[in-house]
């Protein structure tokens, strides 16, 4: 019945788990992992249009996938390292700090719109309860 | 009509009740997801509040009037 509540939720639900995916991201920043296995990748939200529902024109977001960044990691030498190979180098865990946290104000503006179309729908619901009262 | 409208809000206070539920036992439900089934909640209480008054100011119109 109040589908511009459910779609906004859904979006929120959305940033929600793109705020997640950079805690998760920042928090490996400093991640290394032995010079023979893959380093840590950054995650990327991958979202999707819901068009199925009762919205005439969609239904809102949802996440399809949580995918791993494909840049090329960058190597270090650094030979007193434990994890280091035979001629010294480490491998960096694939997470562009700068781009994280210029993410983690969109999802977080992201969020907070949502929350504010969740408001204002709310209050339109609560005008249209009103007609006919004095 | 009414039972209709007894039985939605029922509904949703019901769905609202079980997230709440979910998130005080920890579980994976969102606060925003709490917040949206409470506020739809309310608005469909207010909703059926305001379909009650309707309704009962027509009766008493009717019962007002003059045979």
């Amino acid at each position: 019945m109040f589908n511009a509540l459910e779609i906004a939720a859904s979006g929120a639900d959305a940033s929600q788990t793109w705020l997640d995916t950079i805690a998760h991201n920042l928090a490996n920043i400093n991640t290394v992992r032995p010079f023979d296995e893959e380093p840590f990748r950054a995650k990327l939200v991958h979202a999707q249009e819901v068009i199925d529902g009762p919205g005439p024109a969609g239904n809102g977001v949802a996440v399809y996938d949580i995918v791993e960044s494909g840049a090329e990691p960058i190597v270090v030498y650094y030979p007193e390292h434990p994890f280091a190979d035979a001629d010294g180098n480490v491998t960096l865990p694939v997470v562009d700090l700068a781009a994280q946290m210029s993410d983690l104000i969109v999802a977080q503006r992201s969020y907070q719109m949502n929350l504010q179309v969740i408001r204002n729908s709310r209050e339109a619901y609560e005008s249209a309860l009103r007609i006919g009262r004095s | 009509m009414i039972s209709k409208a007894v039985e939605s809000v029922s509904q949703s206070e019901q769905t609202a009740d079980a997230i709440a539920t979910d998130i005080a036992t920890g579980g994976d439900s969102s606060i925003q997801e709490l917040m949206v089934a409470m506020t739809e909640a309310s608005l469909s209480m207010e909703l059926l509040v305001q379909m009650r008054n309707k309704a009962v100011e027509a009766y008493q119109e009717i019962m007002r009037m003059q045979v």
